[in-house]
């Protein structure tokens, strides 16, 4: 009962948003996904219509998520009140129930905000691509995490289990006054470790990607990743970093390639321009923002790989991290959200930008 | 015989305050900074010469497309004698400060190139033929590119120089800057603090 705000897309308002958003949602999508197969338009169409209905659905009830919270509350305190009036009637102790009590309220309230707060990020999303014309899919798919790994193994191949990824959008941007194609989205993964007790530990990440299709092939394919102690030793056994001239750049990013640095070193150059290597590093040092000290992130920074006929960046965290959206408030979608969303993803275009400007 | 023994009969001699190898381990360690600062300061004016060859790289790219732009413009706008002057003037003030290779004078050529350029092409919106030349928007697509790198270039050799200036004076590596004679070096300073794009129909 308390959960029935997770099935918000009602029948009615799904007839509604089929209306809305049909005729928005581009009829002849020609998207692109790097393992070469196109995202399935029926498909998300009709999940992105379950979406928006939800959407519809809190517009028309805007106390509703306010309504929900109270009822848990309600319940909380009503438990309380029975447990309580059971221990004074039958005067023994009921600190098991209380415990119990306690603990489901916890789990409850927790459910409860992850829940709202995932809704509230999916209504973003799709906004977004609705407003620009992208396709967007939000549930989490384990099946296309196996064919990125396959193909950018040296960005996806992490965790032990459970990976996949989510809120996948797939859209085009205009450089140069031509069309390229992107996809971006989330990669959630666990990582399993075991302590010198024996204990198995699950740690939980979840970081985001953008992937930009160039217009030609890349001649070299290398991987830049945050530079650290363990890369610095690595590289004082394999030589492989190519020194740029910029100090920052260089002290930013490791280089991970197959090949001789001599045959190597020409082509990855003339990519990283001076333009390229500023904007990578003020995309790395705007990715470790909220790095704190009980943060515990995959990554320290941003990783870029070239390859093929596309450009892979990824960068710890989510792509929309903190939302100003309050349902408690109203159900309207913030356009500080929307920006910031949006501005995560004119980041990466900007950089891309630069780098098919060479290409061209 | 040491003091402590004479006064304190029952008193137990004291250890010398550090012994040989404590003063061997304290040695490395000084000279281990040594070679490790001095390796820095050293690499750190590398990256100011790198940064600068850099400028001069895409400088000398641009200086390599004037000509052409010039004399394309020559045949639609022939009347525009000064302005085609003053960009030669300014091409060549620059090409001798890059052969001086001297910073400050590089910088303030480059400020007089950006302006005659700029006048180049508002001169250009007089005249519709020229505007829809191939050559001269491929040529303004061009050096739109190139002072987009020459801005970056000089922003990373000013992080560079910066970044040297700053170790040069801090301690305790200002002590080995000043035995081995490492000189501050300067700043990459244009007039315009941030050059303007040129644009003409975007």
């Amino acid at each position: 009962m308390v959960f029935g705000f997770l099935n918000l897309a009602k029948e009615e308002h799904i007839e509604q948003a089929k209306k809305e958003l049909y005729s928005n949602l581009p009829q002849n999508h020609e998207e692109w996904d790097p393992t070469g197969k196109s995202p399935v338009v029926s498909l998300i169409k009709e999940k992105n219509v379950k979406n928006h209905a939800k959407y519809l659905f809190l517009k028309n009830n805007p106390g509703y998520v306010k309504k929900t919270f109270l009822k848990i509350i309600g319940i909380i305190i009503l438990a309380f009140t029975i447990s309580r009036l059971l221990s004074h009637y039958t005067q023994t102790s009921f600190f098991i129930m209380n415990t119990l009590i306690i603990i489901g309220s916890f789990i409850l309230l927790i459910v409860f905000h992850f829940k709202v707060q995932s809704i509230r990020r999916d209504l973003i999303k799709l906004e977004v691509a609705k407003e620009n014309n992208y396709l967007y899919w939000p549930d989490k798919n384990h099946k296309l995490w196996r064919d990125y790994a396959h193909k950018y193994t040296e960005v996806f191949n992490r965790g032990d289990q459970d990976q996949n990824l989510e809120d996948i959008f797939w859209g085009t941007t205009n450089i140069n006054g031509k069309k390229h194609n992107f996809t971006s989205g989330l990669f959630n993964y666990t990582r399993v470790s075991r302590d010198n007790k024996g204990n198995t530990k699950h740690q939980k990440f979840t970081d985001h990607y953008f992937i930009i299709k160039l217009p030609r092939r890349l001649e070299s394919r290398f991987y830049l990743y945050p530079e650290g102690v363990i890369s610095k030793i690595a590289n004082f056994f394999t030589n492989k970093k190519i020194k740029t001239e910029s100090i920052k750049f260089n002290d930013t990013f490791a280089f991970s390639y197959k090949g001789k640095k001599t045959d190597k070193h020409m082509n990855i150059t003339q990519i990283l321009t001076p333009r390229v290597q500023e904007e990578l590093v003020k995309i790395s040092d705007y990715k470790k923002k909220g790095n704190g000290f009980f943060t515990r992130r995959s990554t320290n920074g941003l990783s870029v790989l070239f390859a093929e006929n596309a450009v892979v960046f990824y960068a710890p965290g989510r792509i929309l991290r903190k939302t100003k959206m309050n349902f408690f408030k109203s159900s309207d979608i913030k356009e500080e959200d929307k920006n910031e969303l949006k501005k995560e993803l004119e980041t990466m275009i900007k950089v891309s930008d630069e780098i098919i400007n060479y290409l061209d | 015989m040491c003091v402590e023994k004479i006064i304190f009969i029952n008193k137990p001699c004291l250890k010398p305050y550090m012994d040989n190898q404590t003063i061997l381990i304290i040695l490395l360690i000084i000279l281990a900074w040594f070679i490790f600062t001095y390796n820095r300061l050293i690499t750190m004016k590398n990256y100011v010469k790198k940064s600068f060859s850099g400028i001069d790289v895409q400088l000398k790219r641009r200086t390599d497309l004037i000509p052409n732009l010039v004399s394309v413009v020559k045949g639609y706008a022939k009347h525009e004698k000064t302005i085609m002057e003053e960009v030669t003037k300014a091409r060549s003030h620059l090409e001798e400060a890059r052969k001086r290779k001297d910073v400050q004078k590089m910088a303030n050529t480059e400020s007089e190139l950006n302006s005659a350029v700029k006048s180049l092409f508002a001169v250009s919106e007089n005249y519709p033929d020229l505007k829809a030349n191939k050559n001269f928007l491929d040529l303004q697509k061009q050096l739109r590119n190139t002072e987009d790198q020459i801005a970056a270039s000089r922003r990373i050799y000013n992080e560079n120089v910066t970044s040297y200036n700053t170790k040069i004076e801090i301690f305790p590596s200002n002590l080995l800057a000043k035995l081995f004679s490492f000189k501050q070096e300067k700043l990459y300073e244009t007039k315009e603090r941030e050059s303007k794009k040129i644009l003409v129909n975007e």
